[in-house]
C-alpha cells in the first residue's frame, strides 16, 4: 500500500483519502494510517495552507495588506491539511522506475 | 517471584495513561528517560498477592528509529525485558493501532492488548471482535473503557498470567513475500552465531539490520546519576532508564555485525536501505487489510456516508452540474435577500446626509464644506454602505458552504478541470485560496518548487476575483440585474474568468516551460450540518473589516475623488479635474463604452478593489440628490450592456496594490510583475471590448 499511495504521487493529480482507498482497496483509516507512517519515514510530507490571509498577531484581520508580509501561511485562517511528496520520497520512486 | 515488570505501550492518546493513573493512583514517580527529554513514569502496585511495578512507556506510533519516544519504547522492551507488557490499542482507530502491535508483537510474545475505547467506537458505529483479534494476533484481547475503569481488573489477572506463563522467544510471524522472506533468512543466518542474537529477538535483529537501523547494536552505560534524596526510591535501579531527575548515559560500545557483505549483496541486487523500510511497512499493512475484515464491521456513519455523498458530488458527471446548480441558488438568495436592505440603507444614509448639511447650514459652515459632505464623504462612503448587506449576505454563504464542507470539494472539481489543461496539481491552492484573497493565494505558491510554476500560478491568480471584488461585482449586478438575470449574470462572469484562468494557463504554459509534476493528498472534510457560529463570526469579521475600510481607504479616496470632482468651482463636472482626468483615458473607454465617470473609478480601484463603488458614488451625484441611490444613479446614466462589460473589465483587470505588491516580493522580478500587470490589463480590455461589440452586434442594450 506505501510504494503505492508514492506512486500516485508521481501521477501528478490532486487526491483524496476516499479516493486513494477506493483506488488502492484499503479502507480510508488504512490509507491515513499508512499516510502518517510514509510521513514518519520520511518519504512524504505534511504541508498547511490557508484559504484567507489570517490573525497574525492580531494585526491581519482580513486585511491582506503588505503588513501581513510576515505571517506564514500556516498561521492562517481555514488551513487545509495536505500532504506532498518529499526529496526521500521522490528519490525512491525514481530508483524504483530505474528498476 | 519478586516484583513483577509490566510495561504499559500504546499510541499517543489511546488512554494509556488513564490506565496508568487508575492503576496506579498516587504511588508513582515521574523522572524524564536517559539523557532525553521523554517523561518517565513508574508505578508500584500490588494486586493478586504480587507486587507490580508498572512502567508507562511513550507514546509511540511505531518502534523504528525515527523518534526518541520509539527508541526508548522498543529499548525497554528489549533490554530490559519486562514480564508482561500491555498494548492499548484505540477500538475506533484500530488500523493505525495495529501497526504498532504488530511490530511490538514482532520483539515479543509476552504482550496482552488493552482493547480500550469501545464506547467511543461504538457511538462511530464500529464493532470489534476481541475473540477474533486475539484469533488473529495470537495474545489475549481484553476489552476495556479506561475513562470508566471497565475492565481493568480482568486486563491485569491476564497480565499477570502472561507475567507468570513461561518465557518463550516465539513471536509472531508477519508473512512476508517469499522474496523479502529469503533475504530475511540469509540475515538471520548471519547473526545466528553472534553474541548479540543472545541478547535479541533473531528476526527481529535480522529485520532491523536489514533496514539499517541506526540504533541497533548499540549499548550504553549509565556514566552519572544524581539521585535526588527526598524521592521515595524503590530500590532496584533499571539498568537503562533513570527513575529520578538526571542520568547520563554514553555508548558503551557497538556489536559487531557480520552483516555488511550480506547488504552489499542485497544492494547489488537493488535491495538497499528504503526497499527494506519500504518492504517490511508494506507488508504490515497487507496483513492490516487482510485480518481486518474478521475483527472489524462498521455500520453507516458519518465518516461513510460523507463518502457515499461524495461519490454524488465529486462524480465527474454529475459534480459539476450540480456545482453550477449550487452556485445559482446561493446568488439567487443573496440578491433576493439584499435588495430590500441595501435600498433602506441607502434613504438612511441619504437621510444622515441631508441632517448633517441642515445642522451645517444652521451653524453657517460655507457651502464648499456642505459639498464635501454629501457629495464627497456621503455620497462616496454612502454609497459602498448601501451595499453592506448585500456584501454580508454573501459572505454568509461562502462561510455555510466552507463549514458545510461544500467549499473544499468545489475547489476539487475546479481542480480537476485545470489538470485537463495541464495545469500543475499545487497550483490548486493558490487559486482556491484566491477566492478568498489574492494575498494569500500568491504566498501558497511558496510550495512550488520549480520557480517556473510558481510563476504561472502567480500570473493567472490575479484572475481569480477575490470575496472584496466579488462582493462588488455582485452589488453591481443586483443594481443592474435583479433577480434571476443576475444570478445568470454572475454565473456568467465566474464562468469568464475560470476560462480566462484556463487559457492563461495554456498559453503561458508555451512561455514558461514546467519540469514535473507531483502529487497532493488532502483531506476533503467531513460533511456536517454548519455551525452557526462558525457563519457569523467570519461573516461579522470580513464584513466588519470591510467596513473598517469604508471609513479609511474609501473615506480618504472619497475626499479625493471629490476634490477632483469639485475643483476648478463654477465648471460642469465634466470639466473638472477628475473629468480631465477622464477625459485623457477616453481613448481607452470610449471602444468598451464606457464615460468619462467610470475610467477614473477604474484608475482609483487600483488602489483598493472597494474604491470603486464610492467613486462610482460621487461622480455619478448620488449625494447632490438624496432621493435616488448609486444603483438607480448607475442604471440611469448606462446600459445594462456597458454595465456588464464594466464587470468583466473590472474582474480582470490590474489586482489591488497589496497583490501587485506582494507578486513582486514573491516572484522577486520586476520584469514579471510588470508583465503581470501589462498581461491582466490587456486580457481585461480585449475581453472587455469583445463583449462590448458582440452584444452591440447582437443589438443588446
Amino acid at each position: 500500500m506505501l510504494t503505492k499511495i508514492l506512486e500516485l504521487f508521481s501521477e501528478g493529480i490532486i487526491l483524496s483519502l476516499s479516493e486513494l482507498s477506493n483506488r488502492l482497496g484499503y479502507t480510508a483509516e488504512e490509507i491515513e494510517s499508512g499516510l502518517e507512517q510514509l510521513t514518519r519515514m520520511g518519504y512524504i510530507e505534511n504541508v498547511e495552507f490557508s484559504q484567507e490571509c489570517g490573525n497574525c498577531g492580531g494585526s491581519c484581520g482580513g486585511g491582506c495588506g503588505s503588513h501581513c508580509d510576515s505571517c506564514t501561511i500556516t498561521h492562517q485562517n481555514n488551513t487545509v491539511s495536505t500532504r506532498r511528496i518529499t526529496k526521500k520520497g521522490k528519490s525512491y520512486l525514481e530508483k524504483k522506475k530505474r528498476g | 517471584m519478586g516484583r513483577m515488570r509490566i510495561a504499559l505501550i500504546g499510541n499517543p492518546n489511546v488512554g494509556k495513561s488513564t490506565i496508568f493513573n487508575a492503576l496506579t493512583g498516587s504511588n508513582q514517580q515521574v523522572g524524564n528517560w536517559a539523557g532525553k527529554t521523554v517523561e518517565r513514569k513508574v508505578g508500584y502496585i500490588n494486586k493478586f498477592n504480587t507486587d507490580l511495578e508498572l512502567v508507562d512507556l511513550p507514546g509511540t506510533y511505531s518502534l523504528t528509529a525515527y523518534s526518541q519516544e520509539e527508541v526508548i519504547t522498543r529499548e525497554y522492551v528489549l533490554r530490559e525485558k519486562p514480564d508482561a507488557v500491555i498494548a492499548i490499542v484505540d477500538a475506533s482507530n484500530i488500523e493505525r493501532n495495529l501497526y504498532l502491535v504488530l511490530q511490538l508483537l514482532e520483539m515479543t510474545s509476552r504482550v496482552v492488548i488493552g482493547l480500550n475505547m469501545l464506547d467511543l467506537a461504538q457511538s462511530m458505529g464500529i464493532t470489534i471482535s476481541a475473540p477474533e483479534l486475539s484469533k488473529a494476533l495470537g495474545v489475549p484481547v481484553i476489552e476495556i473503557v479506561a475513562a470508566k475503569k471497565e475492565g481493568l481488573d480482568t486486563l491485569l489477572e491476564k497480565t499477570l498470567e502472561i507475567g507468570l506463563s513461561e518465557k518463550t522467544s516465539k513471536t509472531l510471524q508477519i508473512p512476508y513475500p517469499a522474496d523479502l522472506e529469503e533475504k530475511i533468512l540469509k540475515m538471520e543466518s548471519s547473526l545466528k552465531n553472534t553474541e548479540i542474537a543472545l541478547h535479541y529477538p533473531l528476526r527481529w535483529l535480522a529485520l532491523k539490520c536489514l533496514e539499517r537501523d541506526s540504533e541497533v547494536g548499540k549499548e550504553w552505560r549509565l556514566e552519572s546519576k544524581d539521585i535526588n534524596p527526598g524521592r521515595n526510591k524503590k530500590p532496584e535501579i533499571d539498568s537503562c532508564c533513570d527513575t529520578g531527575d538526571h542520568a547520563e548515559y554514553r555508548l558503551d560500545f557497538s556489536w559487531d555485525l557480520p552483516i555488511e557483505k550480506v547488504l552489499l549483496e542485497f544492494a547489488s541486487e537493488g535491495w538497499a536501505q528504503e526497499e527494506f523500510e519500504m518492504a517490511f511497512a508494506d507488508a504490515k499493512y497487507r496483513y492490516i487489510n487482510h485480518i481486518l475484515p474478521g475483527i472489524k464491521t462498521q455500520e453507516l456513519n458519518q465518516s461513510n456516508l460523507t463518502e457515499r455523498v461524495d461519490r454524488w458530488i465529486l462524480s465527474p458527471v454529475w459534480g459539476y452540474p450540480l456545482l453550477a446548480v449550487i452556485l445559482i441558488v446561493v446568488f439567487w438568495v443573496s440578491f433576493m435577500l439584499s435588495a430590500p436592505l441595501g435600498g433602506q440603507v441607502s434613504s438612511a444614509m441619504a437621510w444622515c446626509a441631508e441632517l448633517f448639511v441642515r445642522g451645517m447650514k444652521t451653524i453657517g459652515i460655507s457651502a464648499v464644506w456642505q459639498s464635501l459632505v454629501r457629495d464627497g464623504i456621503f455620497a462616496g462612503v454612502g454609497a459602498v454602505l448601501a451595499f453592506v448587506p448585500q456584501i454580508a449576505i454573501f459572505f454568509a454563504f461562502y462561510y455555510l458552504l466552507q463549514d458545510s464542507g461544500y467549499l473544499a470539494r468545489a475547489a476539487f472539481l475546479g481542480d480537476r478541470l485545470m489538470q485537463m489543461l495541464g495545469l500543475h496539481g499545487k497550483s490548486f491552492f493558490s487559486i482556491v485560496s484566491s477566492y478568498g484573497c489574492n494575498v494569500p493565494g500568491i504566498m501558497a505558491t511558496r510550495t512550488l518548487e520549480d520557480p517556473k510554476d510558481r510563476l504561472i500560478t502567480m500570473l493567472i491568480n490575479p484572475l481569480i476575483p477575490c470575496v472584496p471584488r466579488l462582493g462588488v461585482i455582485s452589488a453591481v449586478v443586483a443594481a443592474f440585474f435583479p433577480g434571476l438575470r443576475g444570478v445568470m449574470v454572475l454565473s456568467s462572469l465566474l464562468i469568464i474568468s475560470l476560462l480566462l484562468v484556463m487559457f492563461s494557463a495554456l498559453f503561458l504554459r508555451r512561455v514558461v516551460r514546467q519540469k514535473e509534476k507531483s502529487a497532493f493528498v488532502m483531506e476533503l472534510p467531513l460533511y456536517h450540518i454548519p455551525n452557526l457560529r462558525n457563519i457569523l463570526v467570519p461573516t461579522w469579521q470580513r464584513t466588519f473589516t470591510f467596513l473598517k475600510r469604508a471609513w479609511t481607504y474609501i473615506l480618504m479616496a472619497s475626499i479625493i475623488v471629490w476634490v477632483l470632482s469639485f475643483f476648478p468651482q463654477g465648471v460642469p463636472m465634466e470639466q473638472s479635474w477628475a473629468g480631465r482626468m477622464g477625459s485623457w483615458l477616453n481613448f481607452i473607454g470610449h471602444p468598451l463604452g464606457f464615460d468619462w465617470r467610470i475610467m477614473v473609478a477604474v484608475v482609483f480601484g487600483f488602489t483598493a478593489k472597494e474604491t470603486t463603488l464610492s467613486t462610482l458614488g460621487i461622480l455619478y451625484g448620488v449625494g447632490a440628490d438624496a432621493s435616488q441611490s448609486i444603483a438607480q444613479a448607475m442604471t440611469s446614466s448606462m446600459t445594462s450592456l456597458v454595465a456588464y462589460t464594466f464587470l468583466v473589465v473590472y474582474m480582470l483587470y490590474i489586482p489591488c496594490l497589496a497583490t501587485v505588491v506582494t507578486t513582486y516580493k514573491e516572484s522577486g522580478s520586476l520584469r514579471w510583475t510588470i508583465f503581470g500587470i501589462v498581461y491582466n490589463l490587456l486580457l481585461s480590455f480585449i475581453i472587455g471590448w469583445m463583449v462590448f461589440h458582440i452584444g452591440t452586434l447582437a443589438g443588446i442594450r
